[in-house]
């Protein structure tokens, strides 16, 4: 795989579900492995939503591929969604959904139907400014389904033609593997304009200085986002760590008092976080959430083996995992919250 | 200039460095947290814990005085965060509670929160305080962008609340008024921050800083606050 490259995937026509039975193969590459025998994820019937998706793509072993793909909102008009349901080949870390706004170095990637492949597609500054559609990291092998159905009345909102980029990472390195392909599809289901009572908002946060060495023991970060003007419902969260996490919390928390409640959200599992989508919380004006990650490395735990400094490091720190994307190398403290009616886009550093 | 990542390579030599932290044998370490930590209690047992909010400047560590100024720096995926580190005495050094708070006086709302586990290590007569060529060992105050309905941030005081406790329950805490400061040097950083850090902030506001105009506005307006 190059180090950067941009291709185009296929056009928005074709990816349409309108035609639905050329999806299957439009974002094929020549040279990609044969699809999975069974079916990933069926399309929306015609006229009932839209899929996007990534092809199918090696994750050759020892290493991760992260790829970003840029498709429009196959829309004239505005679009409501109020159900989302995402589907991955097992051995994905994670699959973002963003939509594009201030474009930096994805520049020559961010239009309809083009990928850029690692390179650029590694650096989160890039989509600093995006707001979070969704966020899944459920892969495992029959239990690789996310579908989310929002409460009644409440749907995400859409421009016509609006840029989202499908951020697709894959690991089959060492604590994490992909036993077969990579792929990662994403179907839009249209929703009743007459029906929506509230936009749904998302909110992402993470937590950027972090350091984790050999011998740490449930080292804590804890850090705040505050988002709500008004009253407000959060219905979802998840929760992204890598191996060296041992607990993620996110609470919800007060601007004044500075209390946090007890947490609405905690995961154990790095590597299968669970995704609360069921949730009814209240928030009020001026409040927002807390979320924590406590990390823990064993004494003999090395994040660069081969004595590299990691990045944000200094010498001494080979063995330290600081933050960034790559698992065995990297640790994350990113939260991902939903919730109605939409304040605002919101990205917490 | 203020504390940032060259700096913070610079400030001790790596065969300094490799002295006090070495991977080969991780068990040996001192000052990380948990079971390896082996630093010795700092000060005296039988006195109050004492602690000395901070920023790192030219690779020492100075107190953050009455009105004194917070930088605002970069960190790697955006926004503006702060960095405030902690001198402490008659504590355990090993894996303390750093959390460091920013709260308007004019509204009583906190803007900004971060707690941490951090290691200091020991100084000078009878302290302890953050390694200050690793900003991981400071609370890291995710202070911009915040969103409406909030104050502009930059150049107007604030309140720094800075909280330390140990792993035996000691505490200690220091209340500073501080005024949050963007002083990057270059022309974009600096108009980005004030992009960021001012009031009224939406994603997608500080594409182009400098065109915008926020890198003449002063006393934390915005650009038209500034033509008015």
């Amino acid at each position: 795989m190059s180090n950067r490259s941009v291709r185009t995937v296929c056009s928005l026509a074709v990816c349409f579900a309108l035609v639905a039975p050329l999806v299957a193969s439009c974002a094929r590459d020549d040279d990609a492995p044969a699809p999975p025998a069974t079916e990933l994820l069926a399309p929306p019937p015609s006229g009932q939503g839209f899929q996007l998706g990534t092809p199918t793509f090696a994750v050759a072993p020892g290493s991760e591929v992260q790829n970003c793909y840029f498709f429009e909102v196959p829309s004239d008009g505005e679009l409501f969604v109020d159900r989302v349901t995402l589907a991955q080949e097992p051995g994905s870390h994670h699959f973002n959904v963003f939509r594009v706004n201030t474009v930096k170095n994805l520049g020559v990637g961010a239009k309809d139907g083009t990928i850029v492949e690692g390179g650029e597609c590694w650096k989160s500054g890039n989509w600093s400014d995006w707001a979070l559609v969704i966020n899944s990291q459920q892969s495992e092998a029959g239990n690789n389904v996310i579908d989310w159905k929002l409460p009644e009345g409440v749907a995400h909102k859409f421009k016509a033609h609006e840029l989202l980029m499908l951020q697709s990472h894959y690991v089959n390195a060492t604590t994490q593997t992909t036993p077969g392909a990579g792929r990662a599809l994403v179907n839009f289901w249209k929703a009743d304009p007459a029906k929506v009572t509230a936009e749904l908002g998302t909110v992402f946060t993470t937590n950027q200085n972090i350091k984790i060495c050999p011998g740490d023991v449930d080292k804590t970060f804890t850090a705040t986002c505050k988002f709500a003007r008004s009253d407000l419902t959060i219905v979802g969260a998840n929760g992204h760590f890598h191996s060296r996490g041992t607990k993620f919390t996110i609470s919800t928390w007060d601007a004044v008092s500075g209390a946090a409640s007890e947490p609405f959200y905690t995961s154990t599992q790095w590597d299968d976080p669970p995704f609360v989508r069921d949730a009814h919380i209240a928030l009020g004006p001026n409040g927002g959430v807390s979320y924590s990650c406590a990390f823990t490395a064993p004494p003999t735990a090395c994040a660069n083996p081969d004595g590299g400094v990691p990045d944000g490091g200094k010498p001494g720190d080979e063995c330290c995992y600081t933050f960034g994307p790559h698992v065995d190398q990297n640790e994350h403290c990113n939260a991902f919250i939903y919730y109605y009616p939409k304040q605002a886009d919101i990205n917490c550093f | 200039m203020l504390l940032g990542r060259p700096f913070a390579r610079s400030l001790v030599s790596a065969s300094v460095l490799a002295a006090l932290v070495g991977c080969s044998s991780p068990e040996a370490v001192e000052g990380r947290v948990g079971a390896t930590c082996k630093l010795a209690f700092v000060g005296s047992d039988a006195g109050s814990p004492e602690l000395v909010p901070g920023v790192a400047v030219d690779g020492g560590f100075v107190e953050l005085g009455e009105g004194g100024a917070l930088p605002l720096a970069t960190p790697p995926q955006g926004g503006h965060v702060s960095f405030v580190a902690a001198r402490a005495t008659n504590l355990d050094p090993c894996g303390v509670k750093l959390k460091a708070t920013v709260r308007s006086p004019r509204t009583g709302f906190i803007a900004a929160e971060e707690e941490r586990t951090v290691t200091l290590s020991v100084a000078d007569g009878g302290w302890a305080e953050a390694e200050l060529d690793d900003i991981s060992n400071f609370a890291n105050v995710p202070m911009c962008p915040d969103y409406p309905p909030n104050e502009t941030l930059v150049d107007l005081p604030y309140d720094l609340e800075v909280r330390i406790v140990d792993r035996a329950g000691r505490t200690a805490h220091a209340t500073r008024s501080i005024v949050p400061r963007c002083e990057q040097t270059e022309p974009y950083d600096r108009a980005l921050c004030r992009c960021e850090c001012s009031e009224g902030y939406a994603l997608g506001r500080c594409a182009d800083p400098l065109d915008g105009g926020w890198l003449e506005v002063v006393d934390g307006g915005s650009p038209d606050a500034a033509a008015d």
